[in-house]
């Protein structure tokens, strides 16, 4: 079973038997994660280091009552709350170009969900020349401006969403907030379950 | 030597992908560069030969999420 009871059967069994990783657990990793779940998706590789605190709840999924948890125990709760038939892999861990390889080989496709930009470098650096297909955000940063982000197609194995511009910058009063950071988050969503299913991303 | 550089035609003297971002001072690990539809990024662009006609593409990678 999957909480999409829309799909074909077809579609059914491309996206269950999928398995997609996770690089964060914060603003884009968690939200994807939830729209990737509810798209249909039963397979998640979900890694994170930190702890869920007040200032995650402006845009994260997450709750009041999780503050002060795992980000990887408080997601796999709620995520296990849409489905409770996922077969979810968390680690806590902080991700690097050594470690990234491995926990990502048994996937078909891999989410970045990163907030730094150097953190984001690693992983598109440390992926992309082996081929594995990445689905990477940059530029989602303050308000308004939702027709700025977009998704491009970037050589053959990455989809990079967002504005490319805006960066968390407190100083110019760009901070992460859910309206943008949910729209780059459903729209990563959206190209892996696209590219999946071999549609237009 | 003339490349396409995000559409335009740009003149260069850069040998490779590196060197012409370092002439427009740009960080190699603040992009993902696109050359001829493949991507080069990292020590790739390090390497990369630019060759007149090229076509150069290059996304900025910034904070958030």
């Amino acid at each position: 079973m999957t909480a999409n009871t829309y799909l074909a059967e077809g579609e059914r069994a491309i996206l269950e038997s999928a398995r997609i990783g996770v690089a964060g657990a914060g603003g884009l990793g968690s939200n994807c994660a939830a729209h990737l779940v509810r798209a249909g998706i039963r397979r998640l590789v979900i890694a994170d280091f930190d702890t869920v605190n007040e200032s995650n709840l402006n845009r994260q999924f997450f709750f009041r009552d999780q503050v002060g948890r795992k980000k990887i125990d408080a997601l796999r709760e709620n995520l296990l709350r849409i489905e409770p038939g996922l077969e979810l892999e968390m680690h806590d861990m902080k991700l690097d170009s050594g470690n990234v390889p491995a926990l990502f080989a048994d996937c078909d496709i891999v989410a970045e969900a990163f907030d730094s930009a150097a953190a984001k470098s690693m992983l598109l650096n440390t992926l992309l020349p082996s081929g594995k297909r990445v689905v990477a955000v940059s530029g989602i940063a303050g308000w308004g401006n939702s027709n700025a982000i977009t998704v491009k197609r970037i050589g053959t194995n990455l989809v990079m969403i967002g504005d490319l511009h805006t960066g968390v910058d407190p100083d110019a009063g760009n901070y992460p907030a859910s309206p943008r950071v949910g729209i780059a988050a459903a729209m990563q969503a959206n190209s892996i379950i696209a590219w999946l299913l071999n549609q237009k991303i | 030597m003339k490349i396409v550089y995000q559409g335009d035609v740009t003149e260069t003297a850069a040998g490779k992908v590196a060197g012409f971002l370092n002439e427009r001072n740009i960080p190699i690990q603040s992009v993902i560069a696109e050359l001829n539809g493949e991507i080069c990024g990292g020590r790739d662009s390090e390497m990369q030969l630019l060759r007149a006609g090229d076509v150069l593409n290059v996304f900025r990678i910034v904070a958030g999420g």
